[in-house]
């Protein structure tokens, strides 16, 4: 406890300090307290008590400051504390704090403190920020309204600070007459009845004010009045007046009654604020004029969509390109050379570790620049306060399909990673359409089918290789909707929805800190989730190659053709024959696209044997490796910075190295065979499948954490079977139009 | 104004912001944030902060008894984005 002062005091006045949230009030106490102030909690609340005093001459003010409130209608433990501390302790003066600028607002408290007839006091605070906004007081005509002394001040400045003073004192000594707010005619009638019942009961409270919170159906005070003797009868005609007063009014008395508040409130600040620039529209407002327009709303927004993509494929792709390098690299020499040194050089621990662990610890490392470039664009985008703006302009195109515009930011995650934007469902206010979206988010193209659409499109149509690329991700879209009004009208029927008001923040500058805390929270609990089942998926993959089966190789030494993953490839090929790529080598392809959708390409390298030579066979030392990493980090630094003035636009086939060009004549050939003759069609095929197919186990476990088990198989099976179909449509319509 | 504002709400074709709804009504966006919510306790309108809500169950990050065990909480989940508060009309289901 501060010490308190002992100043010789001749009188002691209890001033109870009220307001809003963010009214001053705080540093109005402090600025008249001092440092002669006490913190504690009030009695059995965990609402914080500040008491504190100051000392005038021959006055002493015993100051307590009451939680902040917008009402005194008891809905919140703040607002319960505030009102009961009047009632019960009656303090001789409340100075009530309002913030100028947002003086409607604040009135609101106001007019129940005063009805509460206890003297008060209005700190008219921030009046400087307010004129710097243009507004302008008529002092005396709020004064006049409100039945009591109002005080401009800026207490965060020192001043007004003795003009309050010295109002409080004055309140105190002589008290005005009871402010009294109109409620209109059949209102007052009921007020009056009630107040005359009242009369019955020994009250500590005024009789008007209690009436009002009986008709208000307050039911703290209704407690209170129970247990008084006689108090049933008073219930009783307060529940018979709120029944008048419905029927004559249409409308229930607390909701009259409120009105009637906010209608009073509204003329008086029209008459006693001015606003010299009342017409004038903030930023975000202008800005919001463009925005949140009806027609160009959207195609700005999918602009910056387009945007958020450009940024998540192209800005990671250096670093992917430069993790593999190392990883595949000076780390599997590193780690050959150290499995050699133990004797461990040619056996299955060394393929275990190299093709196994390291490989599976790539699969994970693959995801992070993706999804450090994916959160910065969103973080971006939610700092500025755009992405409220997003979810505005798309809701009534979502509404189409039965969900909300707030569904649309999930799928649009879903174009950089399937995972976080499964996870990013949770926001979505009910279930039926967290599934939904949830079900909708795989057939969103996401980064990691890329490279396999650039591989193809390149070898099948490279005349129209961008086109084809496009379409792919048109066609995603297309599908998504396609299953989401199937959805609708059949296992997730919409809830109706109506009148939708969305509180849009004002537009503000990213903060970096602020961004850089959310990429990394958010990567961090992806991997969190996702790497332990990514990392357990490629080894059961590498042990399905590793085991030789039909006699030829050894364990971890067997052709993969020959090996436990070949065979069971071959079982899937039967299936994918009528869609063109009937082909072990497709099959297996596409089986470990169940793992990540990144490997589709390296396992069809891999299986066409046109994967680089083993690195290990290069002659390089440690401090040679060392180097190698350190410039290639330079050269990816580079090359991000080179790839920002690109993100305007496209360049999808860039890149194209030997390796690919080998693997092109191999797919080629490998796909003109199963196909009969029809390449095109099945490279297509192929295309389709990868996009729309079951996603990677990542995706499929999310699913299951956040829809439940039911819904995740369903969208198994379910995107398999539409997959199947798709691709069936697309290559037998592309054999009948004689695409070879 | 109470009755006039969950008029134009109910009127409203398509989604409507809080700064436009200010304008219709003349009143201040804080004021109509008040009388939003009175509406909200009269049990006519629904409101939604935009944090997260709970996963089928079940997933890593949830604790047993159904907070967020790795995480401050709900609004602070790292998958969640920060969106717009809403309001909307409550129907009989």
């Amino acid at each position: 406890m501060m010490t308190i002062a002992t100043a010789p005091a001749v009188r002691a006045v209890s001033v109870a300090l009220a307001g809003n949230p963010n009214a001053g009030k705080t540093t109005l106490f402090n600025a008249l307290t001092g440092a002669r102030q006490h913190v504690g909690n009030w009695p059995g609340k965990t609402v914080e008590k500040k008491t504190g005093i100051l000392v005038r001459d021959a006055l002493r003010l015993d100051i307590t400051d009451l939680p902040g409130a917008y009402s005194l209608s008891a809905y919140s433990l703040e607002e319960v504390v505030a009102r009961d501390f009047i009632l019960d302790e009656r303090p001789d003066v409340v100075l009530a704090v309002v913030d100028a600028a947002n003086l409607e607002r604040n009135l609101y408290l106001v007019v129940q403190l005063l009805e509460l007839e206890t003297p008060s006091v209005i700190a008219l605070n921030m009046i400087d920020v307010a004129m710097r906004q243009g507004l302008d007081f008529d002092v005396a005509r709020l004064s006049e309204a409100l039945g009591a002394a109002v005080v401009p001040m800026a207490a965060r400045r020192g001043e007004g600070l003795e003009h309050a003073v010295a109002a409080v004192t004055a309140a105190a000594v002589v008290p005005r007459s009871p402010f009294r707010l109109d409620y209109g005619p059949a209102v007052e009638a009921e007020i009056d009845r009630l107040v005359a019942t009242l009369a019955q009961l020994p009250l500590t409270c005024p009789a008007r004010w209690l009436a009002i919170k009986l008709l208000e159906d307050d039911a703290d005070m209704a407690t209170k009045v129970a247990a008084a003797a006689g108090g049933a009868k008073v219930l009783a005609t307060a529940a018979d007046a709120r029944g008048q007063l419905e029927a004559a009014l249409g409308e229930d008395a607390d909701t009259v009654m409120a009105d009637r508040r906010y209608a009073w409130i509204h003329a008086l600040v029209g008459q006693a604020m001015h606003a010299e620039r009342a017409d004038v529209l903030t930023l975000s407002d202008r800005i919001d004029r463009f925005a949140t327009h009806r027609l160009l709303g959207i195609p700005l927004f999918l602009a910056a969509m387009w945007l958020v993509f450009k940024v998540t494929t192209d800005l990671s792709a250096p670093w992917v390109d430069w993790l593999d390098a190392v990883l595949t690299g000076p780390l599997s020499r590193w780690m050959l050379a150290a499995l050699g040194a133990l004797g461990l050089g040619q056996t299955w621990v060394a393929s275990m570790a190299v093709d196994g662990v390291l490989a599976g610890v790539g699969s994970v490392l693959a995801f992070v620049p993706v999804l450090l470039a994916l959160y910065f664009a969103l973080a971006v985008l939610e700092d500025s306060g755009y992405m409220a703006r997003g979810a505005f302009v798309m809701d009534r195109l979502m509404k189409r399909i039965g969900l909300q515009g707030r569904s649309f930011l999930p799928l649009m995650v879903g174009f950089g990673c399937s995972v976080p934007a499964i996870y990013a469902t949770r926001t979505l206010t009910n279930q039926r359409d967290r599934v939904l979206t949830g079900l909708l988010v795989p057939f969103i193209s996401c980064g990691a089918r890329l490279p396999v659409y650039v591989l193809f499109a390149a070898i099948f149509f490279p005349a129209r290789a961008g086109l084809v690329i496009l379409g792919l991700y048109v066609l995603g879209i297309v599908v998504a909707l396609g299953v989401g009004l199937l959805l609708q009208r059949t296992l997730l029927p919409a809830t109706v929805e109506a009148g939708l008001v969305m509180e849009l923040p004002p537009y503000r500058l990213p903060n970096a800190r602020s961004i850089g805390f959310h990429m990394w929270q958010r990567t961090r609990a992806f991997l969190q989730h996702a790497a332990s089942l990514i990392l357990m998926m490629t080894l059961a993959i590498w042990l399905l190659t590793a085991i030789p089966l039909g006699g030829a190789g050894t364990f971890a030494n067997t052709p993969m053709s020959a090996s436990a993953f070949g065979r069971v490839s071959a079982l899937a090929a039967p299936a994918l024959r009528p869609l063109g790529f009937g082909s072990w080598e497709s099959g297996g392809a596409l089986l470990t696209g169940l793992v990540a959708k990144e490997v589709v390409v390296s396992t069809l390298a891999q299986i066409h044997d046109v994967a680089p030579a083993p690195d290990g066979a290069e002659a390089t030392t440690f401090a040679g490796d060392l180097v190698a990493i350190v410039t290639s980090f330079g050269r990816a630094v580079v090359e991000t910075l080179r790839a920002i003035p690109g993100l305007v636009g496209i360049n999808l086939t860039a890149g194209q190295t030997g390796d690919d060009a080998a693997l092109s004549t191999a797919l080629r050939a490998s796909f003109d065979e199963s196909s009969g003759g029809h390449a095109a069609a099945a490279g297509l095929a192929f295309m389709v499948f990868v996009l729309l197919y079951t996603p990677c186990m990542a995706a499929v476990a999310a699913e299951r954490h956040e829809l439940g088990a039911r819904w995740m198989w369903l969208s198994l099976f379910g995107q398999l079977a539409i997959a199947w179909l798709a691709a069936l449509t697309v290559f037998q319509l592309g054999r009948l139009w004689g695409g070879g | 104004m109470l009755r006039e504002l969950l008029r134009l709400v109910e009127a409203a074709d398509g989604p409507i912001t809080l700064a436009e709804l200010g304008r219709e009504l003349n009143v201040d966006v804080a004021v109509l944030d008040g009388m939003l919510q009175h509406w909200v306790r009269k049990g006519r309108l629904v409101t939604d902060s935009g944090t997260a809500k709970s996963c089928a169950g079940g997933c890593g990050c949830m604790s047993v008894g159904g907070g967020c065990g790795s995480c401050a909480g709900m609004a602070a989940c790292p998958f969640v984005a920060r969106l717009p508060v809403v309001y909307r009309l409550k129907l009989d289901e």
